[in-house]
């Protein structure tokens, strides 16, 4: 049963992750992503992004912003991370391999996905 | 609508003779589900709508053995988490909260083997509702031809429910499905050992208990909707609204943030690591990609050249589908209505219901079917479309230059088909899944110059624009083309900037993200396309039909009464002269003369020739009189009417020898003209096309918003123009 209590990828992310992301900065305030003030890094350099990253080659995903508005509905596709996607051509829309899916996402939600370039899981 | 927590999920414990089961059919877009449905169903189905919004609801039925099936075909939806009208539906049936309507007895999960992973996602949330389920294993051959064959005898032993590979366009493994549904009838699934995360899981069960405070329903359900709540804050839910319910559930969030736990991926995390397991191992599609079929066919059709080259080929034989071929059908529906009007009056005597029925209901049932060939042939076209797969692409290259205009991707379909028609092009921006693009679609397609326009563009061109050459000697290319051409033009870009216009006032707001899965290619089954076909073309005559009969009865008593005795009496009278008078050629002709005129006395004196003159002093700053009033209102039936209405006007008849054309070049001047192909091109003179956006918006408020910004856009264009023009070429007037 989904609710019994079992150590997770989540719980050990809680555990020493979030470090300069927004979930960081927003550790200890009590306040959400919900509705209201974001408290996500959207200026400045925000390393790898699928937007960026070279066509047919895997990567893996860090980190889904979430400022995004279909952030949530990634992860339901399968667009999570820690899991591995390929950016199948660079176009507008951007073409991506999720989950054995083709899968098209406009270039800003593209941007909001930053990624570990080459790295393993 | 009253705010409901769900009652226990219930099975059906008795199977056996003489049984009915309720079985909600549900699975991602593209899995195969209508087709399966159809396969099990056959023609037993019908469609109609959930309440509140403009989503089909499918009803079918079966038996098998002693039992009787009643399946419903829930739209296809990606998670219960819901983002649209369609998938909120879908969490609302099986959560319960759908009103007095249950989850169902059993439900059939639609699973398309090539999208394995991804289509596991909502089956692992339907588990964990306990419902009895059965897996419906679809496109395992497409899969095993990708190398990536499904065992089902082990997705059957990881998931704890049947499992069922099944082939609905050849009818295979159908018989084996139908004894699962009734095997695993009040047998509730076992939910999946998927985990949360512990800090998470005690979020959700606190938020769970204070659901449990406004109603004791089925733990399982509570948890599932506590789950939605806490870690989807941004998601419309209608228990979002119960007392303390938002400000615990942001609390709570707070206090996992506090704790430096991830829970916006604990759901996702959780259910995806637990059905890489169930689907197989960790075979990772990234690492392993190899491209498939439709990976090379999209090499060229979702290339920015070569896959516009295609699109357009594409767009022009839809095109020339709706406005051509369908043309010799409707020509045909128009000629067996004249034939059978022809009939009538033959075997009835003069009098009011003989008008009635030839010229109201006759004119009216004729005036409905006449739009079927282009609703079939271009649902016809969209069903295959759709079905092949090639719909996602055709989206995939159009939505950057349509999000130029606050549009979506799938906006292009339904504003092509505007040319031919609008009523086919507002249906066809069904398929936008977002409601504010979809409406702005809606409002924007009656502004593409469709068919019936053009016998009044032709009309007011051949009246007052000259034949003269534009290049030289070139006489095929007259400004008379250009002045149609430009017609056609104002008319896009009209719709163009209103829809920017409605993007940037009533539809504002962020664009929403462009996501959208592009399925691998696939043949058309017949069996679905027909089916869709039908459905759309059914939808169409039974419930816009029935409203567009009604404007027309009332259309043609405007136009026919009161009938004013004395210009009956004086021409009865003038009949007697000539026929007392004259004789052969002389006396046909002169009668002839007579109709015509009698007709133009007998409009002038109807209520619509009386409105005609009441509305004359609000339509003379656009220089139009009583008559083209007369005629607008008489086109509100269809546009090429107002053509007739002017002809009876005028009194031309067969055998008059002044064509229209020089009788309205003797009546007003050509200002006037291009004022009013102005106003025709901006305008909804059809209320077909209202009854129909009152059907597709879901209510009269979007139709009369229609009807009424048109209305005014052309009035202020045709009036800035004439009064304008007249200033600067007084001499036109």
């Amino acid at each position: 049963m989904w609710w019994r209590r079992h150590n997770t990828h989540s719980d050990r992310q809680g555990r020493g992750r979030g470090q300069g992301s927004g979930e960081g900065r927003g550790r200890g305030n009590g306040r959400g992503h919900g509705k209201g003030r974001c408290h996500c890094r959207r200026n400045g350099n925000r390393g790898h992004t699928l937007k960026s990253c070279r066509c047919l080659e895997p990567v893996t995903i860090r980190r889904i912003d979430a400022c995004i508005p279909c952030a949530s509905r990634l992860r339901e596709l399968g667009i999570i991370e820690g899991g591995a996607v390929m950016v199948l051509k660079h176009s507008d829309p951007l073409l991506i391999l999720a989950q054995d899916s083709r899968i098209a996402i406009d270039l800003r939600t593209a941007a909001g996905i930053e990624i570990d370039p080459g790295a393993d899981d | 609508m009253p705010i409901q927590i769900p009652p226990p999920a219930n099975g059906s414990t008795n199977k056996g003779a003489d049984t009915e089961l309720r079985v909600a059919v549900v699975g991602n877009p593209n899995a195969g589900k209508t087709t399966l449905f159809n396969a099990l169903t056959g023609l037993r189905q019908k469609v109609g709508n959930y309440p509140g919004v403009t989503v089909d609801r499918k009803e079918g039925a079966f038996t098998f053995g002693k039992t009787a099936f009643r399946l419903i075909d829930l739209p296809g939806a990606y998670s219960l988490t819901a983002t649209s009208d369609d998938e909120r539906i879908v969490r609302d049936m099986l959560l319960g909260l759908l009103g007095d309507e249950s989850p169902g007895d059993i439900v059939l999960a639609v699973v398309d083997a090539a999208n394995l992973d991804r289509e596991l996602f909502i089956v692992t949330q339907i588990l964990d509702l306990e419902i009895p389920t059965v897996v419906a294993l679809t496109m395992n051959d497409l899969a095993t031809g990708q190398g990536r064959r499904v065992d089902p005898k082990h997705l059957q032993q990881h998931l704890g429910i049947p499992v069922v590979e099944v082939v609905a366009p050849h009818n295979k493994g159908i018989t084996d499905l139908k004894q699962a549904l009734l095997d695993v009838a009040g047998q509730p699934a076992a939910a999946p050992p998927w985990s949360i995360g512990d800090k998470v899981l005690g979020a959700v069960d606190t938020l769970a208990d204070e659901l449990q405070k406004h109603h004791p329903g089925a733990a399982n359900t509570r948890r599932q909707l506590a789950v939605q709540l806490l870690l989807y804050p941004d998601l419309e839910h209608p228990l979002m609204s119960l007392p303390g319910i938002a400000d615990l559930a942001t609390k709570l969030r707070g206090g996992l943030e506090g704790e430096g736990v991830e829970w916006r991926q604990a759901e996702a995390q959780g259910r995806y690591k637990w059905i890489s397991e169930a689907a197989g191992g960790a075979r990772d599609a990234a690492r392993d990609y190899r491209p498939n079929l439709s990976d090379r066919v999209d090499q060229v059709l979702t290339h920015p050249v070569w896959g516009l080259v295609v699109f357009i080929a594409v767009m022009a034989v839809v095109f020339q589908s709706i406005f051509t071929w369908a043309g010799p059908l409707m020509d045909g529906i128009d000629s067996f209505f004249g034939w059978l009007g022809g009939l009538i009056e033959g075997a009835m005597p003069a009098g009011p219901l003989r008008g009635l029925i030839v010229d109201g209901v006759l004119a009216g049932v004729g005036g409905v079917l006449i739009f079927l060939p282009q609703i079939l042939l271009l649902f016809l076209f969209i069903a295959i479309l759709e079905d092949v797969g090639y719909m996602a692409r055709a989206a995939f290259l159009m939505n950057r230059h349509m999000r130029r205009a606050g549009l979506h991707g799938r906006s292009f379909i339904p504003m092509l088909s505007g040319f031919a028609c609008s009523i086919p092009g507002i249906m066809a921006a069904r398929t936008i899944p977002d409601r504010r693009d979809k409406l702005v679609t809606m409002l924007v397609v009656p502004l593409i110059s469709c068919s019936a326009r053009l016998p009044v563009y032709a009309l007011m061109i051949a009246a007052f624009i000259p034949a003269l050459p534009i290049f030289g000697g070139f006489k095929h290319f007259t400004l008379q083309g250009v002045v149609l051409l430009t017609a056609y033009m104002i008319s896009i870009a009209a719709a163009i900037t209103m829809a920017f216009v409605f993007r940037k006032t009533l539809f504002r707001g962020e664009t929403k993200p462009f996501l959208l899965e592009l399925p691998s290619y696939k043949r058309p089954d017949w069996r679905t396309v027909l089916n869709a076909m039908w459905e759309r073309g059914k939808l169409f005559v039974t419930q816009a039909g029935t409203i567009i009969l009604a404007i027309n009865i009332i259309l043609w008593f405007l136009l026919t009464f009161p009938v004013d005795k004395a210009v009956t009496t004086e021409f009865s009278g003038q009949r007697t002269i000539a026929q007392a008078n004259l004789s052969g050629t002389e006396l046909t002709d002169r009668l002839a003369e007579i109709d015509s005129q009698e007709s133009s006395a007998l409009l002038r004196a109807s209520f619509a020739g009386r409105l005609g003159r009441v509305i004359e002093p609000a339509i003379e700053p656009l220089g139009f009189d009583w008559r083209i009033g007369v005629g607008i209102i008489g086109s509100l039936a269809a546009r090429e009417v107002f053509i007739s209405t002017l002809a009876v006007i005028y009194g031309i008849g067969e055998e008059e020898d002044t064509p229209l054309v020089q009788k309205i070049q003797a009546e007003f001047g050509p200002l006037t003209g291009i004022s009013i192909i102005i106003f025709f091109i901006l305008s909804c003179q059809c209320l077909a096309t209202v009854a129909v956006m009152r059907r597709e918006a879901g209510g009269i408020k979007w139709a009369l918003f229609l009807y009424g910004y048109m209305t005014i856009l052309a009035y202020i264009a045709s009036l800035v123009f004439y009064q304008a023009a007249i200033r600067i070429w007084p001499e036109l007037i």
